[in-house]
């Protein structure tokens, strides 16, 4: 029974919850252990899976939440490093204008158009994956996960304040990388 | 009222249109906000990526390349054999 299962999870599922916690904890081994963290859940909880949701759904709300922990592990590791609302900021010139190298150039694209290309996920990891830890966190909780900042800001234990100055270095930041790295090479 | 409280720094936009998809803005940073907007090509040009990004990067999982190899696999399955005796 243990191994047939065992084997049928870690076969149907393995690659598809790994591809989900890659992107988002930009890390191939912190990847892994998420998605081995996860089954171990499963088969520690199996008992109580009822079947009111499928098999693949309860395994990804799992690995959801271990995501999340993840993240909030980050925070109580990193806490000294959370940005100061008045800490400098590459992106803006001391009176809060644009700087020079990082004003929004255009793209050369029609913004209603999605994307097509393959390779610009690539390059979104990559810029992704040079977030700090934080801002990564309060960026993929948001506009991956689709969460309000109510509950992030309580899930991470952060002051509005912290979320939102996390959030928009984020956004500028991604936007720039993105820029340089694909739209403008 | 004065220009200057009016006129508020490209940072300060950006940092409201943050604020703005949650409705966490006041009446008058709104207005701030659209006045700078009407003003500065520049933030109109953000806006538009910013809005452009945030709907392109939802489904990244779908073109994430990654993969488990067999090795992975098997080490998973053997902490599961572990923890299931």
């Amino acid at each position: 029974m243990f191994e047939q299962k065992a084997t049928e999870w870690v076969n149907d599922y393995g690659d598809m919850l790994y591809r989900y916690a890659l992107p988002r904890v930009n890390d191939s081994d912190v990847a892994k252990d998420l998605v081995q963290e996860t089954f171990l859940a499963a088969w520690r909880n199996i008992s109580s899976f009822k079947g009111q949701i499928s098999e693949k759904n309860w395994l990804f709300t799992i690995l959801k939440n271990k995501i999340i922990d993840h993240y909030r592990k980050a925070v109580n590791r990193l806490t000294d490093s959370f940005p100061g609302v008045a800490d400098e900021d590459p992106y803006f010139e001391e009176g809060g204008h644009w700087s020079r190298e990082a004003s929004p150039k255009e793209w050369g694209i029609d913004y209603k158009d999605p994307i097509e290309e393959k390779e610009f996920f690539q390059v979104l990891e990559k810029c992704k994956s040079r977030l700090k830890e934080m801002q990564n966190a309060v960026f993929t909780m948001k506009y991956l996960e689709g969460m309000e900042s109510e509950e992030i800001c309580k899930e991470l234990n952060i002051t509005p304040s912290n979320y939102w100055v996390l959030l928009h270095r984020a956004k500028v930041q991604l936007r720039s990388c993105l820029e340089k790295n694909w739209f403008i090479q | 009222m004065s220009m200057k409280t009016l006129n508020i720094s490209c940072r300060k936009a950006a940092e409201f249109m943050c604020k703005k998809e949650e409705r966490s803005l006041t009446f008058w940073q709104k207005f701030q906000l659209s006045y700078h907007l009407l003003v500065c090509g520049l933030c109109r040009r953000y806006q538009q990526q910013d809005q452009w990004l945030k709907s392109n990067i939802t489904n990244v999982e779908e073109h994430c390349k990654g993969c488990l190899s067999e090795t992975d696999k098997q080490q998973i399955l053997e902490k599961l054999r572990q923890n299931a005796s």
